[in-house]
């Protein structure tokens, strides 16, 4: 999912740039009443793990592969604003250090894989968790990774280096990511299961304020 | 009980961890199956995109390290990767908590 440079038009990598910079930085002004200190480092054990479960790429016959992303796990352990900033470091080391993403499309990649993995798993959390969690963190890690996938579908589709029609990569990226996001969607929810038997008070906090904010 | 404790920070950590150590492991595996990223695999196959160009290709290029094997590399630009993430969530989130006081 991470975009190379040459795939996006500069001004697409501009407007994805102002925008990412925009809702970043709305979530450090939110973060700053969400945030209380004893999660701090948290915050920086989740990127860790994601960094990490995010080398992980499962291979696929036919050159391919699949890795877990992990914004809507961010987003229901850590609220979406903290859970947005911890995913940014994630995608911002990645394309710095390791080249993976591109630094024109850095933009870009936050906006799908932390901006928009974090809200809308978030959002689907907070829709479903009424009903049953763990079929909530499910269906908000299978949604979310769709929704970025949609977007990278776009990104590319109004792209005019990238040749081909916005309805082509739409669903290039769409069936492929929904197929795929099933895996995202059982992790997530795996890994939900298990934190909430060990550390309930993990997620009692986070989601009480980040509902009040 | 502690917020992060000891036990649990020792937890998190072997956690993470053992996802460097087997990094390599599918670092080969990628390899081996000529693994490239979903969308350029796409790219390719519709033609849609002639040369990618790279402006930076980052400190350890595709997580590797010049001269060293791949399994080697891979754990070890995993280990740092972990380190200067981590480092860097958490100085934002210090920021953002001085910012509040």
């Amino acid at each position: 999912m991470h975009i190379p440079d040459g795939y996006l038009d500069l001004w697409l990598c501009g407007i994805f740039y102002l925008l990412t910079l925009i809702v970043l930085s709305y979530s450090g002004y939110k973060a700053r009443e969400n945030l209380d200190e004893k999660k701090v480092p948290l915050i920086g054990v989740v990127a860790a793990a994601i960094f990490a479960a995010q080398m992980l790429n499962w291979p696929i016959p036919g050159g391919t592969s699949a890795h877990f992303v992990g914004g809507a796990l961010a987003a229901i352990l850590l609220g979406p604003y903290v859970g947005v900033l911890s995913m940014a470091s994630v995608v911002t080391v990645q394309a710095l250090m390791f080249g993976d993403g591109g630094i024109l499309a850095l933009g870009a990649n936050i906006w799908n894989m932390a901006l928009i993995d974090v809200f809308v798993g978030y959002l689907i959390f907070r829709l479903f968790k009424n009903k049953n969690k763990s079929i909530a963190a499910f269906l908000a890690g299978w949604i979310a990774i769709t929704a970025a996938s949609l977007f990278v579908g776009i990104q590319t589709g109004l792209s005019t280096i990238f040749k081909f029609q916005l309805q082509t990569t739409l669903l290039i990226m769409v069936i492929g990511h929904g197929v795929l996001g099933i895996i995202e969607g059982a992790i997530t929810a795996s890994a939900y299961r298990y934190l909430i038997d060990v550390r309930p008070d993990f997620f009692e906090k986070s989601n009480k304020k980040e509902v009040e904010a | 009980m502690k917020y992060l404790n000891k036990s649990w920070i020792r937890k998190s950590s072997l956690f993470i961890l053992s996802m460097i150590l087997v990094s390599p492991l599918f670092a080969w595996a990628a390899n081996a199956v000529d693994y490239s990223e979903p969308l350029e695999n796409a790219a390719h196959q519709i033609g849609a995109i002639g040369e990618g160009y790279s402006l930076f290709s980052g400190i350890f290029p595709e997580y590797s390290l010049p001269g060293t094997n791949i399994v080697l590399d891979t754990a070890v630009a995993g280990f740092f990767g972990v380190l200067v993430t981590f480092g860097l969530a958490w100085s934002i989130g210090r920021i953002i908590k001085k910012g509040n006081e």
